[in-house]
């Protein structure tokens, strides 16, 4: 008579050397007797083998940036709660400061529309007037809206303030203006003072509730702020990413309201909420969705970042439905038509990657030459090697 | 269980001016142990997570919350077990949020590939299959998947799970158990883990 199943089953899937010289001889001779067991016991050690085989560890690169970000995000939101009172002044203080700021004569202002590098990132202006300041990594919008990607290599986190919160940046593409932030890739943090209103990750957005005080606040060439509708709500009210989803629709509703100015253009959201519709329908498999969605995208798409999305979700749509040689083409393509983007690396990597040794040295080579100081130079010269 | 995993044990190595440097806040101290501690954390946050782009997000909030918690740090426990704590709690949150479930990314391409030095059909075979399990581990009880994934994959014991998620041991023995099967009725009815159910079969 062998062990009930109960007393046996703690040692199912764990590897022998892990258990007693009596347990083994108890499974072993339970597992003789018992199918259902030998079932489980069979997917919990092939499942440990094939979960231990998969790599678990990030790059140098992305461990020391994450490291980086810990400090800068822990040091970001420490401070504790304030009263309403203290809320108050605090807003009156960073109204006081944003109008001396916008005020200000300066000679770094640079405005219109066009694609500027500020330190580690390129920014393309949309009839937006902005001002860098290098010693902070702060690029001030006073007007208009950006689109951003943010060199992830210097490990330095790139912020962009509005009149009403700042977007704190860990390498990544998104699109900001006076009321939003939208995310293509990577990671932003919306705050405001010491305030965190949202965590955003690719696909998400946030969307700042119109304010009243915020109005009186206004810096001089924030018109769009003037001119936006106006909701009895407290001053800089978080909106969770949560709340801003089940909200979208009112959101929506707030964000199409007539602006004369700064207002996004719609295709660029328009494409880039079919592009976020397309990675989550690719995630969970809806290849023929995903093919759909991915239309709509590449017909909306009006930025260099939307196309070079959209081609790289084709490239992953490629290799999920197993065509391994598109997929390979689809990265080439994004990385012909887009080097100074980050999916442009990306995708130069990829095709790489999913090549042959043969047609992957080439490949690999031109990532080297063009981007030396990469992503994942470190790994392509291990390959070379 | 290996020595590595060992609750409560004082072996970091880590003499005590970088542990009170921690507890003070300071940052060469912190990042010292940041640097070593990283590799361990990923390798687990990433086998309770699955293949996803947002694991270097989580091991920045895991080190976000080590900073700010780091005051309280006792040494009841070894630095490693602490950290892991929070490690598995930040997974553990992350996977209870709805509005965060994985995305398959081109990080899983770029390390199943270049990790393995597999073929790259086998490699997409490979990654396919992890694929299909984190799908079906995505509908288990995030408490049951963390720790059936602790248990089965780390090769952790049933005490130091119970320790790590604060939990109890018939608490914890139940979570495993339950997991293990759901799963196991799940994958027998997916034709995409017919690869996995042959591997199964053996010896």
């Amino acid at each position: 008579m062998t062990r009930p199943c109960h007393e046996t089953e703690a040692w199912l899937g764990q590897s022998r050397a892990a258990l007693s010289e009596a347990q083994r001889l108890s499974l072993e001779q339970h597992l003789g007797e018992c199918a259902d067991c030998r079932g489980l016991h069979g997917m919990s050690r092939v499942l440990g083998e094939l979960v231990r085989a998969a790599p678990t560890e990030l790059s140098a690169a992305a461990r020391e940036r994450a490291i980086a970000g810990a400090f800068v995000s822990a040091n970001q939101v420490r401070e504790p709660r304030r009263s309403w009172l203290g809320r108050s002044l605090a807003g009156v203080a960073v109204a006081a400061a944003a109008l001396v700021f916008y005020a200000w004569p300066s000679a770094t202002w640079v405005e219109g529309a066009g694609t500027h590098a500020f330190a580690h990132a390129s920014v393309t202006l949309r009839d937006a007037r902005v001002r860098f300041d290098e010693s902070t990594a702060t690029l001030t919008l006073a007007r208009g809206a950006l689109e951003v990607e943010v060199d992830p290599r210097p490990h330095a986190p790139f912020v962009v303030q509005t009149a009403h919160f700042r977007a704190l940046v860990l390498g990544t593409s998104f699109h900001v203006d006076a009321e939003r932030v939208v995310v293509r890739h990577g990671h932003v943090r919306v705050l405001a003072g010491d305030r965190q209103l949202a965590d955003l990750h690719a696909g998400e957005r946030y969307e700042r509730k119109p304010v009243v005080a915020a109005i009186a606040a206004a810096p001089i060439e924030a018109a769009p702020v003037e001119a936006a509708p106006v909701e009895a709500a407290p001053v800089e009210q978080a909106a969770p990413v949560e709340r801003a989803r089940a909200k979208r629709a009112r959101a929506r509703s707030v964000a199409e309201a007539p602006r004369p100015v700064a207002e996004a253009p719609r295709p660029v959201e328009a494409s880039t909420d079919y592009l976020s519709q397309a990675r989550a329908a690719l995630a969970r498999d809806a290849l023929d969705e995903t093919r759909r969605l991915l239309g709509e995208a590449e017909a909306a798409a009006r930025t260099p970042h939307d196309r070079a999305e959209a081609g790289t979700l084709r490239a992953e749509l490629a290799l999920r439905e197993r065509h391994q040689s598109a997929a390979i083409a689809a990265y080439l393509t994004v990385a012909k038509r887009y080097p100074e983007l980050a999916s442009g690396e990306n995708a130069l990597f990829a095709a790489a990657q999913l090549s042959t040794p043969e047609a992957a040295r080439p490949l690999l080579e031109r990532y080297l030459a063009r981007y030396p100081q990469g992503r994942f130079s470190a790994q392509v010269r291990a390959r070379l090697r | 269980m290996s020595s590595e995993h060992a609750i409560g044990s004082a072996r970091d190595g880590y003499p005590s001016s970088v542990v009170d440097g921690c507890r003070r806040g300071e940052r060469a101290a912190l990042e010292r142990v940041f640097r070593a501690e990283s590799p361990y954390l990923e390798r687990v946050l990433a086998r309770v997570l699955g293949p996803s782009s947002e694991l270097e997000d989580m091991l920045q909030s895991t080190l976000e919350q080590a900073i700010r918690a780091f005051p309280t740090f006792r040494s009841e426990a070894s630095v490693r077990t602490w950290l892991t704590r929070i490690a598995v709690r930040t997974a553990l949150h992350h996977l209870k949020h709805p509005a965060q479930k994985r995305r398959v990314s081109l990080e899983l391409i770029e390390g199943g590939l270049s990790a393995t030095g597999a073929r790259p059909l086998e490699a997409l075979e490979a990654r396919t299959q992890l694929r299909v399990l984190y799908e079906h581990l995505d509908h288990l009880d995030p408490k049951h998947r963390t720790a059936f994934v602790l248990f089965q994959v780390e090769q952790r014991s049933m005490e130091e799970v119970a320790a790590l998620m604060d939990s109890g041991l018939s608490t914890t023995k139940s979570r495993v158990m339950w997991a293990r099967r759901k799963l196991h009725a799940r994958l027998s009815k997916d034709p995409r883990a017919r690869g996995l159910l042959e591997a199964m079969e053996g010896p």
